[in-house]
């Protein structure tokens, strides 16, 4: 197997924890006088990112625990704190790879549409995160209390998803 | 002498030409199934990237006035389309209430009705031409496939978990009228999943998802003949959860023409997985194979002989006219 095959997941996980962590440093600080206009994710607030597996939109059962999550969010806090970034296997084809781009947007509109989903959600065109599915559509959890970045498997663990909407729904900047 | 010689010689052409004529003469009757190719061509398309109209449809049925029906996966909703494509009407949401859906699937019309599956839902949603839902009939077992008859009969082709492969056929309040077992034995959990369509005369065609097996029963229940077509003995299994499990398809679905020839979609054990269409004759000889152009997880075809297919991932819904050649 091509070694650069072999490691590309691997630097993309090693690489992105660093951005990942420096973009959640950036987004916790205060702004001061003269900042930039603040931006929709500016503030302490916890904010979560989910990584959503494309493959569980053709699984009802597989998606049930994403969308359960989202509901328990009220709609303002769905677009105040989650960001949603959808995964999917890139084609062998270069070609075919931007053509079956347009088909996940395509089918994205849809299901943000028919669920009711509040949060905007980007296109991992790059497949920038495919190294951290897993096969599972994951939960990346900036604690602002903690001053941690936390990551999450869906289905959750007994007790992760009060933990995480507790965190969501109490923090509320400062 | 001479004459003995031309005799010899007359003879040894009576004998050969009889020897041609032996080898020949079962050839010319196969030949007797006249020897066809099946071309289609575009006529409508439904759907299309970056368009919000379409988005994984599932099911597909059309009326004889020329509506088109849809059943769409991802937005959980039944559609309702003109003859040219236009969107006349749309219904369902998400939900488990009535004409609601959680995982629309197969789609079946009659004069005045449509039925639809659900694999998140036991039984059968009836909606009316304008999907305005009626009611449900209840049925308690997961359906592979569906054929409806009329607006008070139905058959259901059931999915062998534990039991065999049976067709049952139901009336409109969901009450068995019978049931044809056409497995014996059971050759595995899902193993005997089958697509099913029936002719004019009552005789019913069948399509094996997981083996490479075709076949076609009377309507007495008594086998008329059984015909592989991919040269697959057995398909790839995987152990799930303390099952074995296929993880390959042969035959995905199964429907006919109004000539009487039976179309079947091969499944990913095909020479082109999902794309390679099998046109036999109704003694069940392969007389053409036709590939489309695109994936597509199911063929239809209505009562004036048009094609339907996905393309595009399930965005896009395909209407082709059969040209026989």
């Amino acid at each position: 197997m091509n070694p650069r095959k072999r490691f590309f997941p691997l630097f993309c996980l090693l690489g992105f924890w660093p951005i990942l962590a420096a973009l959640f440093i950036c987004c916790s600080s205060p702004a001061g006088d003269g900042a930039a206009k603040p931006s929709a994710i500016s503030g302490r607030k916890t904010l979560c990112w989910i990584l959503i597996d494309f493959d569980t939109f053709f699984c009802s059962p597989c998606l049930a625990p994403l969308l359960e999550f989202c509901q328990a969010l009220p709609g303002p806090i769905q677009e105040e704190r989650l960001r949603g970034i959808l995964v999917y296997s890139r084609r062998s084809d270069g070609n075919e790879d931007s053509r079956y781009a347009r088909v996940v947007q395509t089918k994205m509109q849809g299901f943000i549409k028919a669920n009711d989903i509040r949060f905007p959600i980007v296109l991992d065109e790059h497949h920038l995160f495919n190294g951290l599915l897993n096969s599972n559509t994951q939960a990346l959890l900036f604690d602002d209390q903690r001053q941690v970045v936390r990551k999450f498997s869906f289905p959750f663990q007994p007790g992760e998803k009060s933990d995480i909407l507790n965190l969501l729904l109490s923090n509320d900047g400062g | 002498m001479k004459e003995d010689i031309e005799m010899k010689i007359g003879k040894m052409a009576s004998i050969s030409l009889g020897v041609a004529m032996a080898l020949l003469f079962p050839l010319s009757i196969r030949a007797g199934e006249k020897p066809l190719k099946v071309k289609i061509q575009e006529v409508l398309s439904i759907g299309a990237l970056d368009e919000e109209t379409l988005f994984q449809w599932t099911g597909v049925a059309s009326d004889i006035e020329g509506f088109i029906y849809v059943l769409d996966g991802l937005d959980y909703s039944l559609k309702k389309f003109d003859a040219k494509g236009r969107l006349v009407k749309k219904a369902g949401g998400k939900g488990q209430g009535p004409g609601e859906f959680m995982a629309p699937r197969l789609l079946g019309c009659s004069e005045n009705f449509l039925y639809a599956t659900d694999q998140g839902i036991l039984g059968i949603s009836v909606f009316g031409k304008d999907l305005r839902f009626q009611k449900r009939i209840p049925f308690s077992l997961p359906i592979s496939d569906l054929f409806v008859f009329s607006d008070e009969r139905i058959a259901v082709a059931v999915i062998g978990f534990q039991d065999p492969g049976r067709i049952v056929v139901l009336d409109a309040e969901g009450k068995v009228q019978s049931e044809l077992v056409y497995q014996k034995k059971m050759a595995g959990p899902l193993m005997d999943s089958v697509s099913a369509t029936l002719d004019g005369q009552g005789d019913l065609y069948l399509a094996y998802v997981f083996q490479d097996k075709v076949e076609r029963w009377d309507k007495s229940g008594t086998l008329v003949w059984s015909k592989d077509l991919l040269g697959v003995k057995k398909v790839k299994t995987e152990k799930l959860s303390g099952y074995t499990l296929p993880t390959e398809t042969c035959l995905k679905d199964i429907c006919l023409d109004h000539r009487g020839h039976i179309f079947v979609l091969g499944g990913s054990r095909a020479k082109n997985p999902s794309r390679d269409v099998y046109v036999l004759s109704p003694a069940g000889g392969l007389v053409t194979t036709l590939t489309l152009p695109d994936t597509t997880h199911c063929i239809y075809i209505d009562h004036q002989d048009f094609l339907y297919v996905r393309a595009n991932d399930g965005i896009t819904l395909k209407k082709y006219r059969l040209i026989y050649e």
